[in-house]
């Protein structure tokens, strides 16, 4: 990872900058500054405050409204039957045009009203905020829901040239056990239980488990046996 | 967590319980004793909030979620624990001196949301960022004293003594449980 004062870091953030939706565009994001998410013009160290790196992923969605196109798919649908009627009265004798649409021409015709539902809707806006730690090698990103994951992992990775793992509580414990023995300590846990009947094995009596492993052999015994009868 | 691209990575270890356990102790240890001691000599207390959930697996999985009213403190907390099941999420209360942040806690990927860091009082919006990624700063690094508080007594041979003043805790009643008085 390159040092959140280097040149190179605002090159890649710049190539990954966010670009407003085109006409036809139904989904964009990229990268924008933290304090204004119309400003994706980063310069060099601009994004460093001492030694985290602070951005935000902008992500603009627009989407045609589906009860709105069936609606306007209807009137369009109604008005060329209106035009069909009007133009067989006006020529009697001519066969009657159906008025129905063949499956293409329905589809040609969704396409162009998505289009035109598409230019006339104002995408909505999610920016998310962006915490970047490289020496610690760690980044926060300020939302929990899984398409903006998604995507914050998928365009962080394009930029810099990295991958990014979840930080579980095994690789946090991994990272804070350093020098105290790390994996292998982590290595030798074993789950604990807090309830009732969570006895772990060691604070079973010894007659108990045996008894247990008696009972578990008896019940394996029985059901060969009973298996070996319907043979 | 970043990594370089070639380097592959197991991210739970086989150790999805080891979240929930955390969970479950900060909850018995915010009860019995809850200032943490920091390195610089300052102490963290953690308070369970207005927010518990407990699941457990198998004939247990069905999911305890306690709202409002102390439930840490709770009779249905104490059950559910009792039933085998471990704290899944929390909202927990950091308090430094005067100093309070808020936060709800997923066990399994130590998720946070909704965190409340202390407002800035800083008047200027540079001054203001600058305060708000110290206060973020100071969050994860609370975080990883408790759970480094965690780790230290898990790893060790006291781990057996804690898990049984733990499930001897559980296994009291709690305030609710207690019995009321009768009248003759």
């Amino acid at each position: 990872m390159p040092s959140v004062h280097d040149a190179d870091f605002t090159r890649r953030l710049l190539e990954r900058r966010f670009e407003p939706l085109s006409a036809h565009e139904e989904r964009a994001f990229g990268w924008v500054t933290a304090d204004n998410c119309l400003d994706a013009r980063f310069e060099t160290g601009s994004t460093a405050h001492g030694p985290c790196g602070v951005f935000s992923l902008r992500i603009d969605k627009r989407r045609v409204n589906s009860r709105l196109l069936r609606a306007m798919m209807d009137l369009e649908l109604r008005g060329r039957r209106k035009d069909a009627d009007a133009a067989a009265e006006g020529a009697p004798g001519a066969k009657k045009p159906s008025g129905r649409l063949s499956r293409d021409e329905r589809s040609e015709l969704r396409k162009a009203l998505t289009e035109e539902l598409l230019r006339n809707t104002s995408p909505t806006m999610e920016v998310h905020p962006v915490l970047l730690y490289p020496r610690e090698r760690m980044v926060l990103f300020g939302a929990l829901s899984k398409p903006a994951n998604e995507t914050f992992r998928t365009l962080f990775c394009d930029t810099f040239d990295v991958s990014l793992s979840t930080l579980t509580p095994y690789h946090r414990g991994l990272e804070l056990l350093q020098g105290k023995g790390g994996g292998e300590a982590l290595s030798a846990v074993r789950r604990s239980e807090f309830g009732g009947p969570g006895l772990t094995a060691s604070e079973v009596p010894a007659a108990l488990r045996q008894r247990a492993m008696g009972l578990v052999a008896e019940a394996a015994a029985s059901s060969s046996e009973a298996l070996g009868d319907r043979r | 967590m970043i990594r370089a691209k070639d380097r592959p990575v197991d991210e739970r270890g086989g150790m999805d319980w080891l979240g929930p356990e955390f969970l479950t102790w900060l909850w018995w240890r915010a009860s019995v004793a809850p200032e943490f001691a920091s390195a610089d000599g300052s102490s963290l207390y953690v308070h369970i909030d207005e927010f518990l959930e407990l699941k457990g697996e198998r004939a247990a999985a069905r999911k305890t979620s306690l709202r409002s009213g102390m439930p840490a403190a709770s009779a249905e907390g104490k059950v559910a624990l009792r039933n085998g099941k471990v704290v899944t999420s929390a909202r927990l209360l950091f308090a430094r001196g005067e100093e309070e942040t808020s936060l709800t806690l997923r066990a399994e990927d130590l998720d946070v949301s909704g965190g409340r860091p202390p407002a800035p009082d800083a008047a200027e919006p540079e001054e203001r960022l600058a305060s708000s990624l110290a206060g973020v700063r100071r969050l994860y690094e609370d975080l990883d004293l408790c759970y480094a508080t965690f780790l230290a007594v898990r790893c060790s041979d006291r781990w057996e003594a804690e898990a049984a003043a733990l499930r001897a805790w559980g296994g009291a009643p709690s305030e609710e449980e207690s019995p009321s008085p009768t009248y003759s």
